[in-house]
């Protein structure tokens, strides 16, 4: 079991930015939110069904999630992902992009991603609800 | 403790304590904590009472926020943050507490019950009973887990504390532990009142066994060495062991070793061991006498000052007698001194190397621990006992736990097996360093929160006019589409018009020519029909003026003159609002067939 934060400085506790790989410079909020991700598109030629799965972030800032998965993603891969907030928002249809994928010691991932702009997409809606839960005490 | 007294220890105020953890609890975020992003309603935030109860009661070892990570529970963001918090403080205070492990594991469980009081009521979580006694427990730093009836009594104590806060968290109340620490401090009174007295007896005891045993060594000590591989007549050795020994113990006791009788009785055991070994004092006879003269009274003048009476009569009769051998020149019997005596002595005693104030002064009254663990054994450095030069180990109620010589304590010391523990740091001490600590860290992120805030609603309405002006872009284009395509029909219609006004106008032009033949072919008698309503007006050409081109027709009677230029019968002819007729039969046929025409169209 590892105690959590009991060890860290102030400077750490405030800014995640040196306790993960990914470059985000965001502020990020803590907190869980339901992520769903199409990790394999349905192919219409073969009948194969779409493959999700669903996880829950570690942070999420407005244009970067951090959660942990029961896999390894494919760095780079562009991915449709759906974001619960909380049972009376959203969800959110975004498209997010891999940017890293780190192993953690219970076999399982730690996964940065990347939220991409594009139409076709909540990204106002998902930039709205952020701003509002940055915003909230 | 008074509001001054607090003032002067820099002690934060409570209120201002408690109003900065109400803001924590509400505002504070830290990584990898089971937050939510969203809101949570009210009426959604989970009851987490009867599982910290259940933790309680099963006085389970793990920290709340590893218990909130392990359930699959949306929790509020106070109760995360409690839950935090209670981690936070308890685990720094039982570590710079000093408190023995298993004591510490006991109170660690206490985090339960402050994570469930911060989410419900943080203003009374930390009041003054529940931080006095906190602190209280300080004075069971030397507690150590000995199985033994005291080490006992306070792990006794302890399921009282268990039993009182499983009734705070099933009465939601905070009564029930508040009572068991009033009661906790009002026991704790008397124990110390106790533990003063028992300390005060223990004091004297042992000071007095110190200053016993140092007489009986000191003494020893002087005798042994005195004797030590000495042949000497059995007379004076039974003298020096019988009751010179005593004479010396008593000197030391009463007035130490610096005094003069100490002096005096040292110096005579000396003379008694010269005057019994021969290798001493054979060849001085003129020393021997005189030393022999006086030693009789001198020793009887030090039994008496030291002891308080008079030396028993016949008490030196021995070595009187071996002095008087000894002038006479007879030989004596002699034998190892101290044959057949078990003296334990240690010269060791006669010069005594004693601590200075200064290093007394860094350990006396201070924690002591060996072992490490749940095996360490924890003593308190409870007094220095400058007879025996020895410390006295006790368990902080008076207890003693033993005695150790200095010179071994240095030497554990030193070698690491007795560590001193650290200096203790108050409850109150931690409550406002972590209070503090986690109010700057929150401010700082409410600042950095409300700007990420601010950019991401930026970054919205940055979006949304850009997907704004996409629209409108396209709309502008579709729209310029539309126009170029009505600007192609229009120009494809103009042109076709112009087309078909061209056509026109060629078809004009050839019926213009055919009529301008047509006219020209006429001659005299040619006839015209001019179209009306009803029949069509048969005329014949009865003038033809070539000069101004003037053409006069007149009906069959020759009346009904009309008169036409060739260019307005031609126009006219164009405008098939005349026709030329040719022959006369081909004229009735037609006209016939014209008629019956008009008259079928009229019905």
């Amino acid at each position: 079991m590892t105690e959590v934060g009991h060890s860290m400085t102030n400077d750490q506790l405030v800014d995640e930015s040196n306790t993960s790989p990914d470059l985000r410079t965001e502020y990020r909020l803590c907190g869980r939110a339901s992520v769903v991700l199409e990790l394999e598109a349905a192919d219409g030629d073969s009948g194969a069904q779409a493959r999700v799965a669903e996880y829950l972030t570690k942070d999420v800032s407005p244009h970067g999630i951090r959660l942990e998965t029961s896999e390894p993603l494919q760095v780079g891969a562009l991915l449709p992902t759906t974001v619960r907030l909380d049972a009376s928002s959203g969800p959110y249809d975004l498209v997010t992009e891999v940017i890293w994928c780190k192993p953690q010691s219970n076999a399982r991932w730690t996964v940065g991603l990347r939220v991409v702009e594009s139409d076709g997409t909540s990204m106002i809606e998902w930039l709205d609800a952020l701003a509002s839960a940055l915003a909230a005490e | 403790m008074s509001v001054t007294s607090k003032k002067n220890r820099g002690i934060l105020d409570d209120t201002l304590v408690m109003q900065k953890v109400t803001e924590i609890l509400s505002g504070i975020r830290i990584p990898d904590l089971p937050y939510p992003v969203g809101s949570v309603e009210a009426d959604q935030v989970a009851d987490w009472r009867p599982l910290l109860l259940s933790c309680w009661n099963e006085q389970r070892n793990e920290t709340v926020t590893h218990l909130l990570n392990s359930v699959s529970i949306t929790w509020s963001v106070r109760q995360v943050n409690a839950a935090y918090i209670a981690d936070r403080i308890m685990d720094v205070f039982l570590q710079t507490s000093g408190l023995h492990l298993v004591l510490a594991q006991q109170l660690a469980r206490l985090r339960f019950y402050i994570a469930w009081r911060l989410s419900e009521d943080s203003e009374s979580t930390f009041d003054s009973r529940v931080r006095d006694w906190l602190d209280s427990l300080v004075e069971w730093r030397g507690w150590s887990d000995t199985g033994g009836r005291s080490s006992k009594v306070l792990l006794d104590q302890l399921q009282g504390m268990i039993i009182a806060v499983s009734a705070s968290f099933q009465q939601e109340s905070i009564e029930p532990f508040e009572q068991f620490c009033m009661q906790w401090e009002a026991d704790s009174v008397t124990r110390n009142q106790r533990s003063e007295k028992l300390r005060q007896r223990l004091l004297e005891s042992e000071c007095g066994i110190a200053r016993q045993t140092r007489a009986e060594q000191t003494a020893r000590a002087a005798v042994g060495r005195a004797l030590r591989n000495r042949q000497l007549p059995v007379e004076v050795s039974r003298f020096v062991l019988d009751h010179w020994l005593a004479v010396l113990r008593q000197v030391v006791l009463s007035t130490g070793q610096d005094g003069e009788d100490w002096r005096h009785a040292n110096k005579l055991l000396e003379w008694l061991v010269w005057i019994g070994d021969p290798s001493l004092s054979d060849g001085n006879t003129d020393r021997l006498y005189h030393v022999g003269e006086q030693i009789g009274d001198r020793i009887s003048a030090v039994w008496d000052r030291v002891l308080g009476r008079a030396m028993p009569a016949g008490a030196l009769s021995g070595v009187e007698s071996v002095i008087v051998s000894r002038l006479r020149g007879e030989g004596l019997q002699l034998a190892p001194a101290l044959e057949g005596r078990n003296l334990d002595y240690d010269e060791s005693w006669l010069a005594v190397a004693v601590p200075s104030a200064g290093d007394l002064a860094t350990v006396k009254g201070q924690w002591f621990v060996e072992g490490k663990g749940a095996n360490e054994q924890r003593r308190h450095f409870f007094e220095f006992l400058d007879d025996t030069n020895e410390v006295l180990w006790t368990n902080g109620f008076g207890v003693k736990l033993g005695s150790m010589p200095w010179r071994e304590f240095v030497q554990q010391r030193n070698s690491g097996n007795l560590r001193l523990l650290p200096p203790i740091r108050r409850f109150n001490d931690v409550l406002s360093d972590t209070v503090e600590t986690l109010f700057t860290v929150h401010v700082k992120q409410q600042t950095q929160r409300q700007e990420a805030a601010r950019l991401a609603r930026e970054q919205a309405d940055a979006l949304r006019k850009k997907v704004e002006a996409a629209e409108a872009q396209k709309r502008e284009e579709i729209e310029a589409q539309r126009l170029a395509l009505e600007r192609e029909r229009e120009e494809e219609a103009r042109r076709q018009r112009e087309e078909r006004e061209a056509e026109a106008l060629r078809v004009r032009r050839e019926r213009e020519m055919e009529a301008r033949r047509a006219v020209d072919n006429l001659k005299l008698g040619g006839w015209i029909a001019l179209r009306s309503e009803d029949t069509p007006i048969r005329l014949k050409l009865a003038v033809k003026i070539a000069a101004t081109r003037k053409l006069v027709f007149v009906d069959r009677l020759g009346l009904n003159r009309t008169e036409y230029t060739e260019q307005a019968l031609v126009d006219e002819i164009v405008e098939e609002r005349v026709r030329v007729l040719t022959s006369a039969a081909e004229f009735d046929d037609t006209l016939s067939r014209v008629v019956g025409r008009i008259r079928v169209g009229k019905s």
